[in-house]
């Protein structure tokens, strides 16, 4: 299990792209499947330990999470790092959430906390669940903290934690999160 | 109900027929809607926001071009895709709270500064500015908006033996279904229509038939409204809806069969030199109907 605090994730972010040593363009991906060609290190450097492919998708991941969180609480899309990490209906529905969050008037503040669980592989796909704990996050619908802050389709308030669970497909040879499912009816 | 509704028809696109399950069935996908604060699930088979994967358009008249690959025509929230701007044309500025000035040389009559929901990679969140009438609507968006005012729901049912604590129906002896007190808008035939500046589509939906799940394995499919029982009919079988238990209910869930009603609407649309057929299902709550044997009753 991996714990990521969203408002800190730069550093386990910095991490990940530490051990793949990537670099790119702003609409290239910033993980790749293999070790891009570089001159050598003038100065000895550790050797990158390799990742594995769901090491690889756990990192996406977090930094997906951290740019989903930051785009719901600025309520504006920054595509130079959400297109590294998403594609397919999450990257549309992050777009379409922004604009809806803006057209009725809500806001969220604070800080989510993810907890990642193992990845599973599907061969093309790679699933993994997030234990999204929501305690430090505050909905506003015009001004006013909605609560409670999600309704189940069961009538009773979502509870806290809930899992999600992300699925993410290779991409020009990089995972990036492509479906996410709120597990709504199942513990973390 | 009609939010979802919403929500799923503009998600399918452009498809001319199609299927939506409505109710959340084990393969739903669920998110948290920002704005309302509910969980909404949607089927999988019907989903899909568009986007690059393709999978989730099952054809149709409005297949969109962008790099070489086949994208549909309509976007996230129903937005419109613009071979020009190369993406889908979301709301207005305006309609997002933002008053902002139209570039130089044009005037809020000339057209509006608009969202651009780009398809992966996108390239910049500012506002396009869309000159008035760049943009056309999609004949299937103003049908899908025409649906949405027509309010649907699931039928109301009728059934004998009633649902009730004190109720109980016998085995073997006929079961009655029918739409009890159809309306327009649980049954049809009802028409509405839409329009978007010069384009205008009209849409009538009618329920083709019901699917009875009687919750003991049995499906039932009924054309038509079915039979409402009467006194006089006795043991009688519906002369157009009806089943007969096998077994008691005793060993169910709270010792009671949970009867669904299932209804097909089918909508016929046209407008804006095409014309459509969309499809999709209504589905009761469960209903709780008690079958017990007359000498265990007796005793």
């Amino acid at each position: 299990m991996r714990k990521h605090h969203s408002a800190l994730g730069g550093v386990a972010l910095a991490l990940a792209l530490a051990l793949t040593g990537c670099g790119g363009d702003d609409n290239e991906p910033t993980v790749q499947e293999t070790p891009s060609q570089s001159p050598s290190p003038t100065t000895p450097t550790a050797s990158p330990t390799p990742q594995t492919p769901e090491e690889k998708a756990a990192a996406q991941l977090t930094k997906y999470l951290e740019v989903r969180d930051l785009a719901q609480r600025k309520r504006t899309i920054d595509f130079k790092t959400l297109n590294p990490v998403a594609t397919g209906d999450v990257f549309l529905g992050l777009q379409e959430t922004v604009v809806n969050m803006k057209m009725g008037d809500v806001t969220e503040t604070g800080s989510y906390v993810h907890t990642l669980g193992e990845p599973r592989n599907r061969g093309n796909s790679i699933e993994i669940t997030d234990c999204e704990d929501r305690s430090g996050v505050t909905v506003k619908v015009k001004g006013k903290a909605r609560v409670p802050d999600y309704t189940a389709p069961d009538g009773k308030p979502l509870r806290n934690p809930a899992p999600v669970k992300y699925t993410l497909v290779k991409d020009k040879g990089t995972w990036k999160v492509s479906e996410s499912d709120l597990l709504w009816d199942q513990p973390c | 109900m009609l939010r979802r509704i919403l929500a799923l028809l503009a998600m399918l696109g452009a498809s001319f027929v199609v299927a939506i399950a409505v109710a959340p069935s084990a393969s739903a996908v669920c998110e948290v809607d920002k704005v309302t604060g509910e969980v909404v699930c949607d089927d999988e088979d019907g989903g899909g926001n568009g986007g690059d994967n393709g999978s989730d358009n099952t054809g149709g008249s409005s297949t969109c071009n962008y790099n070489g690959r086949e994208i549909p025509c309509t976007g996230p929230g129903g937005s419109v895709w613009s071979s020009l701007h190369e993406c889908w044309i979301g709301p207005s500025a305006e309609e997002l709270g933002e008053d902002l000035i139209p570039p130089a040389g044009q005037t809020k009559e000339d057209g509006a500064w608009h969202v651009c929901y780009f398809p992966p990679p996108g390239s910049s969140w500012e506002y396009t500015w869309v000159r008035s009438g760049e943009v056309g609507i999609d004949p299937v968006v103003l049908a899908q908006r025409a649906i949405a005012s027509m309010d649907l729901d699931p039928i109301k049912i009728g059934i004998v033996p009633e649902s009730g604590p004190n109720r109980v129906g016998l085995v073997g002896l006929p079961v009655w279904m029918w739409v009890d007190s159809p309306t327009d808008d649980t049954f049809g035939p009802i028409t509405a229509s839409a329009s978007e500046g010069s384009v205008s589509v009209s849409a009538t939906a009618s329920v083709s038939s019901i699917v009875w799940d009687m919750g003991d394995g049995t499906i039932v499919n009924c054309t038509g409204k079915g039979t409402p029982y009467a006194d006089h009919y006795g043991k009688q079988d519906s002369p157009t809806c009806g089943h007969r238990y096998a077994k008691m209910s005793t060993d169910q869930p709270d010792g009671a069969y949970e009867v669904t009603a299932t209804s097909h609407w089918v909508v016929e649309w046209t407008g804006g030199g095409q014309s459509g057929t969309i499809e999709f299902d209504l589905t009761t709550d469960p209903l709780p109907i008690r079958i017990g044997e007359a000498q265990v009753l007796t005793q």
